[in-house]
């Protein structure tokens, strides 16, 4: 094993340190974000540019050091940003069905959230009810 | 001299990681409701698996692309299962 010249190091390094950054970024704004549809957005930092930038500088490591070009790393940086959109995607989907059977009175509400989203749920079955009464007579 | 270049920064990024883990897993354990803490799980099997490849650069062997490799496909399938339990109630139907 042979030491990788400098500016590898440096290019290693700056990698590593940009996607372990990025991923502390995501954590934050997943504490910080107010509704669970907001911090769907921040988690997927830490999957997508911060799990390529980490494995590719960990390939390029490991490519220096052996001196070939290792292709092993690729599985691991190509298949977390592919299956990161679809689980984001899955688990959307089933908040937001949560939510509607939830937002139309099926329980009582336990937070503060899911009280809020029945109060708009009831306000805008009324304005369709509203809607739905009220005669047609502006078309002419 | 790119040797102590390198463990700095490994040591750099396993702290950020770290912290990133420790605020994935307050989220985790605040909730407040169930697609969260699902939420907040897969971004912590992330962190942990760049934690495990960060390790790999640092102990200099090429073994823990494997173990990432498998936590990843794990943490998948089980935030697959979780998302289709939360829809449906069941997770095979």
């Amino acid at each position: 094993m042979t030491a990788p010249p400098l500016w590898a190091a440096w290019l290693v390094v700056a990698l590593a340190v940009f996607g372990a950054a990025l991923a502390m970024v995501g954590a934050l704004g997943l504490l910080r974000m107010r509704s669970f549809y907001d911090r769907a957005h921040p988690a997927t930092l830490a999957a997508t540019m911060g799990a390529t930038s980490i494995v590719l500088a960990s390939l390029l490591h490991f490519s220096f050091a052996a001196g070939r070009l290792l292709p092993k790393a690729f599985l691991v940086a190509v298949f977390i940003p592919l299956v990161s959109p679809v689980t984001t995607m899955l688990l959307a989907r089933a908040a937001l069905a949560r939510d509607r059977s939830q937002a139309f009175g099926a329980r009582p509400p336990q937070t503060p959230e899911d009280a809020e989203w029945q109060r708009k749920a009831a306000l805008l079955a009324e304005a369709q009810a509203e809607a739905a009464r009220r005669p047609v007579e502006e078309s002419s | 001299m790119s040797g102590t270049i390198l463990a700095l920064a490994i040591l750099a990024a396993q702290f950020l990681l770290a912290c990133a883990m420790v605020c994935n897993l307050w989220r985790m354990l605040r909730g407040p409701r169930a697609q969260d803490r699902v939420l907040a799980f897969d971004a912590f099997y992330v962190n942990g698996m760049l934690l495990l490849v960060v390790f790999g650069i640092r102990s200099g062997t090429t073994l823990y692309f494997e173990a990432a490799l498998i936590v990843a496909l794990l943490g998948f399938v089980s935030t697959a299962a979780l998302a289709k339990f939360l829809m449906r109630g069941e997770v095979i139907e």
